[in-house]
This record gives structure tokens, C-alpha cells and sequence, in this order.
């Protein structure tokens, strides 16, 4: 019986993947080598052998591969299942060798009407297409996306399948005007999807436009097709941010794409199962970015209500490092107290800066080990299948432990050790 | 361990002759990890690696080196199993875990597709009237549907909406279409009248369907569908559709040996059903269907077929031929799965299973993204239901629906806790509590197969 709920249609679209290669020959994903397409011929000690289509037999250590492939190994290649726990973390988005040599520039432009404005120079990696009016350079930026990209599929298993041969188009708009007309046409499409509902959601977007650093955007039917893009595409509002564009891993590009990325990957969630989505997709996304900028420039909430704390002190929120120490000292005296159940109810509106900072605390708990990697990986899985978010004791469970309150013990004393940085 | 890997090659060799005087062999006979109780009480997992007339040698579930330990020291049961033990099977068997389903039915004649998700509902891409079309494959609609407006562009005649066809939200007007021709890969469904209605009708404005089709119960038993989630493939035998592509294979005498051939693709778009009979640097000889020998240069094959021609060996065929004595169930079972025996009541099958601790039954359907109860069988089992202030969207439009929360809901070992989903009123005469949809399917690596109706479910 074909059953659909309307929450998964106006979520964030999940992935949905072209057809791809024989079951049995799949992409692996090694830590710091280029990906190989090849089949397993046999698990030999610590090694995978693979055979390529050439043919060609190659030897792989386990341990370099990703979680993916580990999981794979155990699966099809009767490996011991030790080795999901085994291999040491690593982090797979700078471990990665250079990949800017396949990133190709377009000669044709994006043109998305005949207005000059609308007019973006185009560069084409393997999973995105990175546009950009003015001055701004798209190569650094393009090549963070595949590197966030290359962490997904390193960790979740069904994140390259997913994405299949799609690209995702990533707005790099430095330009005011450029901007602006880029929100008019934006206004513009929605109201052509129809409808009174659809014309308030157009008004609405376009008087938020120049507000956010970056946002999604649903883009036309014809434009998916022509390109073979996905519906949803991120865009960036530089203005006179180009600083953080400048490097690879820029912290607000950085944390907004990782969100983006994750978000898809999870997919919608039901509006009556959604609580927690905004603190695991945020935990993860200011994760991401203090781990890989070393840094965070994201704000969700106002530094300045709290002047006196030392949370908030200027460099506070521009370093990481200072976000462990002053939590770590809050949760020894007992000034913060970790809850799942309360953190889940949290919305963008109520955050204190604890409260963020403790967000940040709890994505980064969810993988830093690697057996809470592997729980994390699952607990992606669970959300994309079920449309909802596991309540607390369930999340706790999926980590090993048998009630929420345990799983709070752990996250405290993770808090409270050095590993939390 | 070199010891070991020479053991598992003669191991092979030996599987050969034992199999030829043996009618079967069953997954259970030692090839994956078990619990051994020791005569204290006390539990371990783990698979036995050789024996002796007094001790077992024992691979521990997470420890690296095998250890000894007396028979004396292990329960009664334990220690019948270990004399029954047979290192050749176990060996054979735990070889046979690395085959994926696909290289089990591909041995059998089956083709296999590889399908992509839209959420949870399987879509297949294929060809209608010639025209390409994605298919929802749905194995609770009683009966193949066409989406109206893409059964006029894949020019069928459709004939007055005066049918009435019925769904989760109640009835829809249709009118039964002509289809000449409907194509999955080889398999050819020819001159069917099938019902076509709005699959647009009741959604929200602007909001697309991912199907032309719904590819329904009716076609999935015709061809012995099987469904793999976890390897995203859909297999279906095209000898059991109306015409099949591959030429000689309706006139071949012997049926059952020729389909124990393979089906190979070629870039021509050609196909031919054979097994490869030798094979040199850059060319094949294969025995096809009419038992002729052909040769060909291996860059005529497909990637797939090609590279499956570069890695065979006479080894690897006698290990497959082998393994073809193992059913579904029994690479399953090797797998970690636990098999289910289906109901059929019409086209649609139902598992018994356990909501909240008591016994019930659920439809399983892979054409509904989430699972959904009967508001009157979720009363019955001591949910929680909401208001009705939600809503489903399928066949007949949209109909009120509330949130759910359930303590355990339980398919065998399998087991959800603590979850919420959404309650409708599928109607009194339902024969299950609710439908078990593409959510939990996902989750628990379902297969599904049609010839068998069984279901398979593994929680990780």
C-alpha cells in the first residue's frame, strides 16, 4: 500500500542516489589514498584483497579503511567484528590527499536568467558544482566540500550510495547585488510552485534573505534535471567575509556545508519526532568546525547577554579551546548539568551560551571514540529510515548503555576529561 | 594461521565429494558464532575452529587467539553438538557467508536490479509502452497501478474513470489502461489492462511523486520476486514473465539446468543465458541455452559481465556450484538472519509478531515509507494514540491520522522500542494490527522472497 506522511515532503530532501555498479564491486575508501572501485576477493590477516576491473589484485590494510568498508569486511568477508572498534579515529577530511587536481572549471556559465546578475562562473568537482559572483575564488571552498563529503562516506554507510552521481550546487555570492537578484529570483520561483501557502513562504524568504550567512535553496525542476543536481542548494552570503573563504577549512563554511551534509544524509524528520535534530545537527556542525578550522565564527545566539561570564569573554566564543575549559569547569561545579531530555527540547530561540557550548560538548561526545562513532553512524541510520529522532533512552541504548541517565554519566566524565578540547 | 588457510583450500576440494552423496546441508551446522554454556552456567560466544576426541579448539566472539578447552568442562548440549560437528561443513559453510544474495539467485536464474530509495519506498526504472517509466515496487497493492497522466504519455489507451480502486485514504476514480508492453531488464510483461487513477490526487500543491507506476503484488509473485535492502537489488526471473528476451530458453527441454546457467550482457545490448566453459587472457568460450559453444572477445561484455569473466576460475565455479545447493534461507542464516513464514491472504503478506506484548499481525509492505497501525488495533494493544491532527497521503487522497507510541513492537527476536509512528483507520475487516513499512524494513536489513514467502530480518 503506497503510504507517504506530507513531514518527509517539506523536510530536507533526503539523498536519493542514481543506480550504481554491481553489488559486489563498490568504491573503497582508503585514509589518505584515492578511492578504488574494486571487489573483495578475500580478507587475508590484516589486509583486504581486492580485484579491480582491470584486472589488478591490490592489498589494502584494514585499518586504513573507512568504517564503511570495515563494516563491509565483517558483512561479506567474514572479518572479525573487532575491527569496527579497533581502528583508531583518525580524522578522514584532513587526512585526505590532494583532490583539487580532478575539480574542473566550466566555460559556459550558470546563467539563471538573462540579467548579468544572475550570470555565475561555475567549477565542477566530483560531488558539487561551486558558483560564484565577484571576486571570490572558488577553489578552497570546493575543496572543503570534498573533503566533508569524504568524511561522510568514510563514517556512514549509506551516504555514498545515497548521493549516488548527483552534485550539489554551492553558491559562493560576494557580491551585494548579486545577492539581491539571486533572492529575487529565489522569490520568484517559489510562488511559482503554486498555491497561497507557497507565496507566504516566497515573502517570508526573501525578508530573512540578507539576514543569514548561508541558507538552503529549492531549486527548479528543470535546472535538477539539466544538471543532475540535487533539489537543495546551499548558499553563501560573503559580503565582507571573504577571509573565511580563504582557507580550506573556513570555519563558517565549514560548519554550515557539515550541517548541510548531515542534514541530508538524516533527511527530514517528522514534525511530531523532531526533538533533539537541532542539537545533533548543530553538535555536530560546530564539532566539525572547531575540529577541522580549529575555530568557530558561528553564532547562533548573542555573546553579549552574558558579560560577566567567562564564557562569553570576547575570545570565548572565536576559540574553541576556551568553550571545553570554561564547560569543563561549569560541569565540575555543578553550574551546568547535561540532560538529554531537556538539551532535545531546546530550540534556536532559547540557547544560553552554556547551552550551546554544551550542544558543541555532545556532538563531539557522539564521536570521539571509535566505538561512539560507530553508535553515531548508527544513530544517522535510525533518523534516515524513521523520519524521527530516538528519544533519550533509545539513543542511550544505541550507545551501549541502558538508560538515558548512564549515558549522561559518560558524557559528563567525557566533558570533564582532557579528551574534550 | 598459514596452517589454517591450506586446511580451508582442501577443505574445498574435499566439500565436492561430500556434497555429491549428500542431498543438502543446512546453515546450522557450525559456520557462525554460538553461544556455549559451560558447566557453571557461565555463556560464551564463539565458533569452534578443530577438535579432538577430548578438547574443542574454540574462536571467541572479540579475542584475537583461539584457545582449548576440555569437552568435560562444557554442558551436555554443548557437547553433543561439538560430536556432531564436522570441520569440512563448517569450513564449506563459512566460505559460503561471503556470497551476497545476488551471487546466490544469479546462479538461479535471476536477474538482478538495482534499485534507489525515494525515502523508504523502492523505485526501479524500467520501461512502459517503451517509454521509460520508475516503478514503486509495492508488495501490498493487490494490483499494478498507473500513474493517468504518464499512461497517456507512454500512449496507452485509458478508458473511462469508472472504476473505483481503494488505498490508505479511501477510494479514487480509475479507468483501465491499455499496456502493450511493460519491461523490467529481460523480463517482458506484454498486453496487460491495467488500472490507472491520479497518484497526484489529494497530495499538497507542489509536491511531486517519484513514481510513474506502482509495480504491484500481482507481478511480484508471477515473476518469484526477491527483495534485498540491504544490497539495494530487486531479482526477478524473466522466464516467468510473459516473453523473455534471451533467445532458445522457452524451448530449452531441460528448464531446470538452463537456468542454472547465467544470464551474461553484452555492449550490443544483446543477452545470452550460458556458463563459461574456458576462457583465455582476452577471450571466453560460453555454452549457451541450445548447447553450442560460442566465443567471444571479453570487452564485448558489459563491465559487470566482463569483469565476472575475468575473475572466473575453474575453482571459483566448482565453490559456486556448491554453494548452489544452499537455499536463501541457509546464506541467510549464515548471515544472521531469522526466516519468517509468511501468510498470503489475496496478494498481500502478513508475519505474526508481537506489538506490546501481545501476539498480532502485520502486513508487510514495502510500498509504505513508514509503518502505520489500524487506530482500532492500536486501542487494542495498549498504545498511546494522539489526537488525529496528522495526516497520510496515498491512494483516495489524505486521511486524519495520529502520532503512536508504542513500547515493543517484536518480529521474532527482532525488536523496536520506544518509537512513534502514526495511526489511521485502514479499515475494520483489516486482517493485521497495521502495516510493517519500508522504516523497519530498512532498519532490519529485510529480504523478502516471493517463491518462498518468507521474510528475513537481522538486527545488527
Amino acid at each position: 500500500m503506497r503510504v507517504r506522511t506530507l513531514s518527509l515532503i517539506f523536510g530536507a530532501c533526503a539523498a536519493i542516489g542514481g543506480t550504481c555498479t554491481a553489488a559486489e564491486e563498490r568504491v573503497w575508501t582508503s585514509r589518505k589514498g584515492a578511492d578504488v572501485t574494486a571487489q573483495l576477493l578475500r580478507v587475508e590477516g590484516e589486509n583486504a584483497l581486492l580485484v579491480t576491473p582491470e584486472p589488478r589484485e591490490i592489498k589494502l590494510k584494514i585499518e586504513d579503511l573507512s568504517l564503511v568498508d570495515r563494516q563491509y569486511l565483517v558483512e561479506y568477508g567474514d572479518a572479525n567484528p573487532k575491527i569496527l572498534r579497533s581502528s583508531r579515529l583518525g580524522v578522514p577530511e584532513a587526512d585526505a590527499r590532494d583532490m583539487t587536481r580532478k575539480f574542473e572549471r566550466l566555460k559556459d556559465k550558470l546563467e539563471l536568467g538573462t540579467d548579468a546578475k544572475l550570470h555565475f562562473e561555475a567549477l565542477k568537482t566530483t560531488h558539487f558544482l561551486v558558483v560564484t559572483a565577484g571576486k571570490i575564488r572558488p577553489i578552497k571552498t570546493a575543496e572543503m566540500a570534498e573533503r566533508l563529503w569524504r568524511g561522510m562516506a568514510f563514517q556512514h554507510l549509506n551516504f555514498r550510495e545515497d548521493w549516488g552521481d548527483k552534485r550539489k550546487l554551492v553558491f559562493l555570492v560576494e557580491n551585494d547585488d548579486a545577492f539581491d537578484a539571486l533572492g529575487d529570483w529565489y522569490k520568484k520561483h517559489l510562488e511559482t510552485l503554486g498555491g497561497d501557502y507557497m507565496v507566504k513562504v516566497a515573502a517570508r524568504t526573501r525578508l530573512l534573505w540578507d539576514e543569514a550567512g548561508s541558507t538552503a535553496m529549492y531549486l527548479p525542476d528543470a535546472l535538477v534535471e539539466k544538471l543532475g543536481l540535487f533539489e537543495t542548494a546551499l548558499v553563501f552570503n560573503i559580503g565582507d567575509n571573504a577571509k573565511s573563504y580563504g582557507d580550506v577549512f573556513g570555519p563558517f563554511p565549514t560548519h554550515s556545508l557539515a550541517s548541510s551534509l548531515l542534514s541530508q544524509q538524516m533527511g527530514g524528520v517528522a514534525d511530531y519526532a523532531d526533538e533533539g535534530y537541532f542539537a545533533i545537527t548543530t553538535g555536530h556542525s560546530y564539532y566539525k568546525e572547531i575540529k577541522l578550522a580549529k575555530r568557530t565564527e558561528t553564532m547562533l545566539i548573542d555573546a553579549e547577554l552574558y558579560d560577566n561570564d567567562d564564557i562569553t569573554k570576547a575570545e570565548g566564543f572565536q576559540d574553541g579551546t576556551s568553550w571545553a575549559k570554561t564547560l569543563r569547569e561549569m560541569v565540575r561545579k555543578g553550574k551546568v548539568k547535561p540532560n538529554l531530555e531537556k538539551m532535545f527540547m531546546w530550540e534556536q530561540k532559547d540557547l544560553t551560551p552554556e547551552g550551546l557550548v554544551l550542544i558543541y560538548s555532545f556532538g563531539y561526545y557522539l564521536q570521539s571514540t571509535p566505538d561512539r562513532m560507530n553508535a553515531f553512524a548508527q544513530l544517522v541510520r535510525r533518523i534516515e529510515y524513521s523520519a524521527s529522532v530516538p528519544v533519550p533512552i533509545e539513543i542511550a541504548r544505541i550507545f551501549g548503555f541502558k538508560t538515558a541517565a548512564e549515558f549522561e554519566a559518560d558524557w559528563i566524565q567525557f566533558i570533564r576529561s582532557q579528551n574534550f578540547k | 594461521m598459514k596452517h589454517t588457510r591450506k586446511l580451508t583450500k582442501m577443505g574445498l576440494a574435499l566439500v565436492g565429494a561430500f556434497l555429491a552423496g549428500t542431498a543438502g546441508i543446512t546453515a546450522d551446522q557450525g559456520a557462525g558464532y554460538r553461544t556455549f554454556t559451560n558447566i557453571k552456567g557461565k555463556t560464551i560466544e564463539a565458533i569452534i575452529v578443530s577438535k579432538s576426541a577430548t578438547s574443542v579448539t574454540l574462536e571467541v566472539k572479540g579475542r584475537e587467539k583461539p584457545f582449548k578447552l576440555p569437552l568435560e568442562s562444557l554442558s551436555k548440549g554443548d557437547r553433543e553438538f561439538i560430536e556432531n560437528w564436522d570441520q569440512t561443513k563448517a569450513m564449506f559453510l563459512r566460505q559460503c557467508r561471503t556470497l551476497t544474495v545476488r551471487e546466490l539467485l544469479e546462479l538461479r536464474g535471476y536477474e538482478s536490479f538495482k534499485f534507489e530509495f525515494a525515502h523508504n519506498s523502492i523505485i526501479v526504472p524500467g520501461l512502459l509502452n517503451g517509454k521509460k517509466a520508475r516503478f514503486l515496487i509495492d508488495t501490498g497493492a493487490h494490483s499494478t497501478v498507473l500513474h493517468d497522466a504518464f499512461a497517456k504519455e507512454a500512449s496507452c489507451k485509458v478508458g473511462p474513470m469508472t472504476e473505483v480502486i481503494a488505498g490508505v485514504a479511501g477510494t479514487a476514480p480509475a479507468g483501465w489502461a491499455e499496456v502493450p508492453t511493460i519491461q523490467l531488464g529481460e523480463t517482458l510483461l506484454k498486453d496487460r489492462r491495467i488500472l490507472a487513477t491520479d497518484l497526484t490526487n489529494g497530495m499538497p500543491e507542489g509536491v511531486k511523486i517519484k513514481e510513474d507506476a506502482i509495480f504491484g503484488a500481482e507481478f511480484l509473485s508471477q515473476l518469484d520476486a526477491v527483495i534485498s535492502y540491504r544490497e539495494r537489488l530487486i531479482f526477478l526471473r524473466p522466464d516467468l514473465g510473459d516473453s523473455s528476451e534471451v533467445k532458445g530458453l522457452k524451448d530449452a527441454e531441460d528448464k531446470d539446468k538452463k537456468l542454472a546457467f547465467r544470464l551474461f550482457k553484452l555492449k550490443d545490448k544483446t543477452t545470452i543465458r550460458g556458463r563459461i566453459v574456458k576462457k583465455t587472457p582476452t577471450g571466453v568460450t560460453i555454452e549457451v541455452v541450445d548447447e553450442k559453444e560460442r566465443s567471444f572477445t571479453v570487452d564485448r561484455f558489459d563491465p559487470d559481465d566482463a569483469l565476472f569473466i575475468r575473475r572466473w576460475s575453474k575453482d571459483a565455479v566448482n565453490f559456486e556450484k556448491n554453494c548452489r545447493n544452499l537455499t536463501v534461507k541457509d546464506l541467510l542464516n549464515l548471515r544472521g538472519y531469522q526466516s519468517f513464514d509468511t501468510e498470503r491472504i489475496g496478494n498481500h503478506i502478513y508475519v505474526d509478531g508481537k506489538l506490546n506484548g501481545n501476539k498480532v499481525k502485520f502486513m508487510v509492505d514495502t510500498g509504505a515509507d513508514g509503518s502505520l497501525f489500524n487506530v482500532e488495533g492500536a486501542q487494542q494493544n495498549e498504545c498511546e494514540i494522539g489526537p488525529m491532527d496528522q495526516w497520510v497521503y496515498g491512494i483516495g487522497g489524505r486521511a486524519p491520522a495520529a502520532v503512536t507510541k508504542f513500547a515493543t513492537l517484536a518480529v521474532g527476536d527482532t525488536l523496536l522500542a520506544n518509537r512513534r509512528i502514526l495511526s489511521a483507520n485502514l479499515g475494520k475487516g483489516e486482517e493485521s494490527v497495521g502495516i510493517y513499512g519500508g522504516d523497519f524494513m530498512r532498519e532490519l536489513d529485510a529480504v523478502i522472497t516471493y517463491r518462498e514467502m518468507r521474510l528475513f530480518l537481522r538486527q545488527k
